[in-house]
């Protein structure tokens, strides 16, 4: 029975993570250092488990693309295509959005060494990841909302150690 | 007569003959052409107890590297132009282990990464008092952090901010941060003052790899042409091992056939038209053409190939094989009957190069691969030769043809009859030359210097020079190098030569000297004992104490106390030791500028800048230490050539020993053995006086073309002997004016040869044309003028008399 439950399981996290979805998406970035939000907006892709982009509008040009194990970025016009086999924290930054998508947050909190919380409110089911422990980098919390009826990431707030929050909103979710 | 009979043979049995000539010809022809040819002249060299650095040698790929340089345009400009060209010449990758022209952005987000991992590794622990100041000073600090966290625009200075509030990084990095000579313009290398873009290729073979390293420096050529078609704005030089190996094989290769073919061109035509026939070409080249066939297919069967410097040379030689061609085909023409002719020339011909050969052998008693070398190819070149010229020969000579041009004969006859050894002055002014050979002879120079001999064009010199002007600040760059079969052995040796090459600094003895691999690169047990001193430093105390002052800092800089989380976690992390070397994050075009693995071993590398003067003295210190190589095989070779230099000295004892025994036995007569003997030692003695009078010098290369003057002037001498001995006892014999007019036309040619050699771009080809021109003048005025007035002389001995006319 337990195995049955298990390979049940897989298959559904399967079938969600494998899900392909297009949207809008805005992003708040608040620097406690110095108290400046900065503000941006884009389009959300996710292609596969592990393949997804987020192309923003606003900076213009600017990209974040994971496709495997690389990590394509554009910030200011400063690109760089990250193998993250050969870095860490980029690494665990791909692995903990990946899985945080992908509804696989309890890998995520492994990950991160972080305590796990779920609440249900309302349609949403929201996960709370704390770390367990400061760290020179990472996040000391994570909180991930899912769209009960579909388990899709609705919004993700990435808290660091050295307080600067970053929200990422998901709208006008479409499934392709 | 052995030849005599040899001859009668074939004479009945031609089918034999022509098979013989065909198989034996397709034979050699085949093995010869797979004879493999080897430009690496530091193999060349004797090996001795350095040796062990000159295995590394052949293998070090960072003196291999090309350096590519642009200029011409704005270095935003630039940028793209370096990126078209390098796209171009990396569509096709073949020959290029790596390239370095520019630094990828990951690179700087991998190595934070990885210097993050790892903090403690890269603190030396006399950094610690620094960390103590950089707590005491952190209000001014903060003020900084301020000015940084204000004007970010991504959030980036704040991370870095709130992990490295004190600017600890400042500590670690202000060494490296002037030493590394190279800007950094959207990424791309550029020199110093953002004048040059800069690109390092670094092939994946041996610069001697002569093959490989052609069809990379073609490429690299072809890719600069067309991007210069499309950018005739910018200039692209290009110098490196490969470059200058391909441009000195190409000038070499140039050099001989505009030189030596041409000249032979031309004075087969004058043969031509002194024998009036066609015949003579063919009938002086066939012999050579299968004595080198010979000698390639030997060397081959022997060695599986040569020295590509001792072909070039042995080619010089090829001009003794000629004239014993030219003795018998003129000779023949005389005599009109080949039997006869056999029996005149057959025992001075082998008897020239029995001693010829003797001369070249003694080169084999020397260390050297390349005096080795050269010795069995001129040996089996000329008995390939000779073979031919008194086997094969003889039955394509027409017996009834005895034209020749008359004018051009009576020429001749009047410079080989006119009494030489009856002209005071010319006796007097001869005497005089030797005299003076002899007296300057000790003076003569021998340059050790391996980069002499090589050529370099001025495209060449220009890349170089602009490369010195722009990145050497006036000095030489040096490599040194520790070398260990275990990184960490190397790394704890590399600890050696950082440390005295930064005292050297200090003491003014370097220009410039950054310890890049001792900064970034530590043994695991260093490492540990890195970690161990962190932890020892940063106490719960000391935390509380940074943090306390990092906070109040922040505070009254208005920024928020509570940011500092990453710092605090950084400092109270706990931390293994890393392997940055295998860590993936410093690209290879990059790394292999600091360490580099071959064949099991791992090489570890320091390039200080230095005045040329200090140059020896600071190799000198480097060298004496453990481990340690100068990654400059000159280095070693200057004492490796001076032992080729007194080798050569032996060799030349034991050849003028073994020749003189060969001459004795022939004319079993020590003073007419003496006599014949002599031209060869006293032309040795006007080559040596005169070079040093002209201010020429020995050469590793040159010297060698003594043996040659050896040979072609025992020769001279054994023709010019057995011909006034004939003459001694038979007063109307012709043999010695037969003699002379092959010795007119052997020495008209190699002369001629000779000096056409002194129109020669490359330095050693000139060098062997001025020491065997002056080899060859010498070695006729003596056999013309000397050898006959001695000879003269000693036939006033009754005693001597008697036994040479019996």
């Amino acid at each position: 029975m337990k195995k049955l439950l298990t390979i049940i399981f897989a298959m559904l996290t399967f079938a969600v993570s494998a899900q392909k979805v297009e949207t809008h998406f805005t992003e708040s970035k608040f620097i406690k250092a110095s108290g400046k939000t900065l503000e941006a907006e884009g389009t959300f892709k996710l292609f596969s488990a592990d393949k997804m982009e987020m192309r923003y509008a606003k900076p213009a040009g600017d990209y974040f693309i994971i496709d495997g194990k690389t990590v394509n970025m554009n910030m200011r016009g400063k690109k760089s295509m990250v193998d993250t086999d050969k870095n860490a924290a980029i690494r665990s930054q791909r692995n903990t959005l990946m899985n945080c998508i992908n509804g696989n947050w309890k890998q995520a909190a492994t990950d991160n060494n972080a305590e796990s919380s779920v609440v249900e409110k309302g349609a949403n089911k929201i996960v709370t990841l704390s770390a367990k422990k400061a760290a020179p980098r990472g996040y000391s919390k994570i909180i991930i909302t899912y769209r009960k009826s579909d388990n899709l990431i609705t919004e993700m707030v990435l808290e660091e150690f050295n307080g600067t929050v970053t929200t990422i909103k998901l709208s006008n979710i479409v499934k392709k | 007569m052995v030849f005599v009979r040899i001859y009668r043979f074939f004479t009945q049995h031609k089918v034999f003959l022509y098979s013989l000539l065909i198989i034996s010809s397709v034979i050699f022809a085949f093995f010869a052409a797979k004879a493999r040819f080897e430009e690496d002249l530091i193999k060349l060299l004797p090996k001795s107890d350095e040796s062990e650095c000159g295995l590394v040698f052949g293998n070090i790929k960072v003196k291999d590297k090309l350096f590519m340089q642009m200029t011409g345009a704005e270095p935003e400009v630039m940028v793209g132009y370096v990126d078209e060209l390098m796209d171009s010449i990396l569509t096709n990758d073949e020959g290029i282990a790596n390239t370095l022209y520019r630094l990828e952005p990951d690179m700087a987000l991998n190595a934070l990464d990885y210097a993050m991992m790892h903090v403690p590794s890269f603190v030396d622990t006399t950094l610690y008092a620094r960390f103590d100041s950089a707590i005491a000073h952190a209000d001014e600090t903060m003020a900084r952090n301020y000015e940084m966290i204000m004007n970010d625009e991504t959030g980036m200075a704040s991370e870095l901010v709130s992990t490295d509030p004190l600017c600890l990084r400042e500590c670690l990095m202000p060494d490296l941060s002037g030493g590394m000579g190279f800007t950094l313009i959207d990424g791309h290398l550029f020199c110093a003052d953002s004048t040059v873009a800069l690109i390092f290729i670094s092939p994946d073979f041996q610069t001697f790899d002569s093959q490989a390293s052609h069809k990379l420096v073609s490429h690299l050529n072809h890719c600069i042409e067309q991007f210069h078609r499309a950018h005739p704005d910018v200039e692209v030089l290009m110098h490196g091992g490969a470059v200058e190996a391909v441009g000195n094989a190409s000038t070499m290769k140039r050099d001989i056939f505009i030189t030596i073919g041409i000249s032979l061109v031309l004075i087969l035509l004058y043969l031509c038209i002194s024998f009036k026939s066609y015949n003579i070409i063919w009938q002086n080249v066939l012999p050579i053409v299968y004595g080198t066939i010979f000698a390639l297919a030997c060397m081959y069967w022997i060695k599986g190939g040569m020295s590509l410097m001792a072909l070039g040379i042995g080619a010089v030689i090829l001009g003794v094989a000629l004239s014993y061609c030219l003795h018998v085909i003129v000779h023949q023409r005389f005599v009109g009957d080949v039997e006869q002719m056999l029996k005149d020339e057959a025992i001075p011909v082998c008897l020239g190069c029995l001693t010829t050969i003797g001369a070249f052998l003694g080169l084999m008693f020397t260390q050297s691969e390349l005096l080795k070398d050269f010795s069995l190819f001129a040996t089996f070149a000329l008995l390939g030769s000779t073979f031919f010229t008194l086997v094969f020969l003889p039955h394509f000579l027409n017996v009834k043809d005895a034209k020749h041009s008359k004018r051009a004969f009576k020429l001749i006859d009047k410079i080989n009859n006119y009494p030489y050894d009856r002209n005071p002055f010319i006796i007097i002014a001869l005497c005089v030359v030797i005299l003076i050979g002899f007296t300057f002879s000790g003076k003569v120079q021998f340059d050790n210097d391996l980069k002499h001999i090589g050529f370099e064009s001025e495209a060449f010199k220009k890349s170089q020079k602009l490369y010195a002007e722009k990145n050497d600040h006036g000095g030489l760059q040096k490599y040194y190098a520790v070398t260990a079969s275990d990184l960490d052995e190397a790394l704890d040796a590399n600890v050696v030569i950082s440390k005295t090459l930064d005292s050297l600094r200090k003491a003014g003895d370097l220009f410039t000297y950054t310890p890049v691999v001792s900064m970034l690169f530590q043994s695991q047990a260093e490492q540990e004992r890195r970690i161990a001193a962190w932890q020892r430093y940063w106490t719960p105390e000391k935390v509380a104490q940074a943090m306390a002052a990092v906070k109040a800092a922040a505070v009254k800089n208005g920024l928020s106390p509570d940011i500092f989380v990453p710092f605090q976690a950084m400092v109270e992390a706990e931390y293994e030791p890393g392997n940055l070397y295998e860590s993936g994050v410093i690209p290879d075009g990059l790394l292999c500028n600091f360490i580099e693995e071959t064949d099991g071993k791992y090489l570890i590398f320091s390039a200080p800048q230095l005045s040329k003067d200090k140059a020896v003295e600071v190799s000198d210190i480097i060298a004496s230490k453990p481990h340690a190589v100068v990654v400059d095989p000159l280095y070693y070779t200057g004492g490796m050539i001076s032992l080729i230099h007194k080798d050569f000295n032996m060799a030349l004892l034991i050849s003028s020993i073994f020749v003189f025994v060969v001459l004795l036995f022939s004319f079993r007569d020590i003073l007419i053995s003496l006599l014949a003997f002599m031209p060869m030692f006293l032309s040795w003695y006007v080559v040596q006086g005169w070079m040093a009078i002209l201010g020429l010098s020995f050469n590793m290369i040159n010297i060698v073309i003594s043996t040659f003057i050896f040979g072609i002037g025992v020769d001279y001498s054994i023709f010019v002997m057995k011909g006034l001995i004939e003459k001694q006892t038979q007063e109307s014999s012709k043999l010695l004016e037969y003699h002379k007019v092959a010795i007119f036309f052997s020495a008209l040619v190699l002369i001629i040869v000779m000096g056409a050699m002194l129109f020669a771009k490359h330095p050693t080809i000139v060098s062997i044309g001025e020491c065997a021109l002056i080899g060859m003048i010498s070695t006729i005025l003596i056999t013309y003028t000397l050898q006959p007035l001695i000879f003269r002389w000693l036939m006033k001995i009754p005693f001597l008399k008697r036994r040479v006319e019996k």
